[in-house]
């Protein structure tokens, strides 16, 4: 589903000490199943889904999504596929607070009709926050806030999910919760989960490690053995 | 596309956007004021200069250089009902409003007898006016007004632009529907001095007056003709309009760019809102365009409070201090109102690049 090819992210380019966000990335993923990318703060993590999303043009190499160049999209066409195939979610979960809950889970949502409502409905009852409906971001705790913006990353059913950070705000119990959510949904769709705590990328069924921008794969083949390890 | 429920966007930023509303509603309704002020000034010196020429084709003074022998030329070649011989410095006005040709003629002069009877006016009932702020009246004008022997007209009496109650001692038949009284000195707004000939209407009865009065007294005395006293006025109005537009023009500007750093501040508040959009999918054409939107309806709403605040200002300083002065601000204005829309339209435009520059994605972290 996705290929990454050469893919380099250079900030200050143009000036004497250039910073490389990306060196050289080059992996390929199929199309359903939980990937865990993990590194140090500043390590590129976020860079990567960022790239992969279309969100921010690769200095050099190509990112490759269903066989078509992201990097080469029209700005239309590439917002296009963000809304209708992938699904976002982010660190603090930036919900917009002026909206009631379920208006914010309908925000990437087309048609504002009661089919659209009763599936925002499902979705937050499903996450356990349906009586939060019509509360204001600015009432939740974080872990409510954060599964507001699971759901909205989920309303219309997406693809691609792309998660940074999605528990770093949140309490153990929380963050596992969270984590289930985005583990059963990979059952049916790719998932790209960014941490540096390895502890919740349990179900993962590949972990992608970065350091300094560039693909630490030493670390990524232990992880896989500790793994294997582990199912024998 | 339409991510968010009907009006959601504007509906929960108005407050946000509260600031601009207010300054483009102060703005408006300084500048829709100063074209109600511009308006009445413009009004006033109108009826000060123009209207009494439109009206009374002459008046000329026995003080003023014509000599007598030329009073009686005049008195005798020209029959007009209208022709006064007063002295112009010593003449007031006051407008009867809405009745077409109806002046009441102050006169500085304590005997206005000569005055009558050049005009052959007929005193029928009481005297002539022997202290200031007495009047006599026509007749067709007393009976349309229902007004007597003994009656006091007050400054406030609907129709009439009078600054100090005028009381009626004489009633008297003539052509001019007019009346005459005699004006306390000490209120007396004295004209040019040097004019001797005031030259008035081209209206068709009054022509012959005037091509007189300008072919055997034009090179003698100096005159002045309705369209001196139109170009007078243009000269008078040239600077009051040109010092609107500049102040108009600076206070765009200024409320512009003052504008423009609050809506960048409040936008600046709201990135992380319009990064997100940007990122789940919404174009940065989609984000300015609803942008756009909650601009427009703050800055309207600012605008129409703004004229209906310089209205109610307008209304109040009527009603408090104008009308009994014989003035009034014209409230509505159709050109200024559409004018003034310069000033939304303006912060609009000073406003947008400020959703412009933070629609493009730095880092939702």
């Amino acid at each position: 589903m996705f290929e990454l090819k050469n893919v380099n992210l250079v900030y200050d380019l143009g000036k004497e000490d250039v910073t490389y966000a990306l060196k050289n990335i080059n992996f390929n993923c199929e199309d359903k199943g939980l990937i865990g990318i993990i590194g140090p703060s500043g390590s590129g993590k976020s860079s990567i889904l960022y790239v992969m999303s279309g969100l921010k043009r690769p200095t050099s190499g190509t990112v490759v999504y269903n066989g078509r160049s992201i990097d080469k999209m029209q700005l239309d066409m590439k917002a296009g596929i963000r809304l209708k195939e992938f699904g976002f979610i982010f660190q603090r979960g930036f919900l917009i607070e002026y909206l009631s809950v379920i208006d914010n889970v309908l925000v990437p949502v087309n048609e504002k009709g009661i089919e659209a409502k009763s599936k925002a409905a499902i979705l937050l009852d499903k996450l356990g926050i349906l009586k939060l409906a019509d509360k204001k971001p600015y009432q939740l705790s974080g872990g409510q806030r954060q599964r507001v913006a699971i759901a909205r990353a989920l309303i219309n059913n997406p693809k691609v999910v792309f998660a940074d950070e999605p528990t770093a705000a949140l309490d153990h119990k929380s963050a596992s919760e969270v984590m289930q959510i985005l583990a059963e949904y990979s059952q049916s769709a790719l998932v790209f989960v960014v941490t540096h705590d390895t502890s919740i990328i349990g179900d993962a069924v590949r972990v992608i490690s970065i350091w300094d921008g560039s693909l630490d794969l030493g670390i990524e083949n232990k992880i896989q053995n500790t793994r294997q390890g582990d199912r024998k | 596309m339409k991510p968010l429920s009907a009006f959601a966007f504007i509906k929960g930023s108005i407050p946000k956007l509260l600031p601009m509303a207010i300054t483009v509603c102060l703005a408006v309704a300084v500048l829709y004021f100063m074209a109600m002020f511009t308006q009445q000034i413009n009004t006033g010196v109108e009826e000060a200069g123009i209207y009494p020429l439109e009206k009374m084709s002459l008046i000329l003074g026995d003080k003023s250089g014509v000599s007598k022998d030329d009073i009686n030329n005049i008195g005798k070649n020209i029959s007009n009902s209208k022709i006064f011989v007063i002295n112009p410095i010593d003449v007031t006005y006051y407008n009867i409003i809405g009745y077409t040709s109806a002046f009441i003629i102050m006169s500085g002069q304590k005997d206005i007898e000569p005055i009558m009877k050049m005009q052959n006016f007929k005193l029928i009932e009481g005297c002539l006016p022997q202290k200031p702020m007495e009047i006599v009246l026509n007749k067709k004008l007393a009976e349309n007004y229902g007004f007597k022997l003994g009656t006091v007209i007050r400054k406030n009496t609907k129709g009439w632009r009078i600054e100090k109650d005028l009381k009626v001692v004489g009633i008297f038949e003539g052509r001019a529907v007019t009346g005459m009284g005699m004006e306390d000195e000490s209120i007396l707004k004295p004209r040019n001095p040097y004019i001797s000939l005031l030259v008035g209407s081209d209206a068709g009865s009054l022509q012959p007056v005037n091509k007189y009065i300008e072919k055997n007294f034009s090179g003698k005395y100096q005159t002045l003709t309705l369209e001196a006293e139109k170009n007078t006025l243009n000269n008078f109005n040239g600077p009051i309009n040109a010092l609107e537009l500049f102040i108009g023009l600076v206070l765009i500007c200024v409320i512009g760019v003052f504008l423009s750093n609050i809506t960048s501040i409040q936008y600046s508040l709201r990135r992380k809102e319009l990064e997100l959009l940007n990122a789940i999918g919404y174009t940065r054409k989609y984000i300015v365009k609803k942008a756009l939107k909650e601009i427009a309806v703050a800055a309207g709403l600012g605008y129409i409070v703004g004229i209906l605040l310089a209205v109610a200002l307008g209304w109040g300083m009527n009603i408090c201090f104008l009308s009994e002065k014989g003035m009034s601000f014209p409230l509505f204005l159709g050109g200024s109102m559409f004018s003034v829309l310069i000033v939304p339209a303006a912060i609009i435009l000073f406003s947008i690049k400020a959703p412009l520059k933070l629609t493009k994605f730095r880092d939702l972290a």
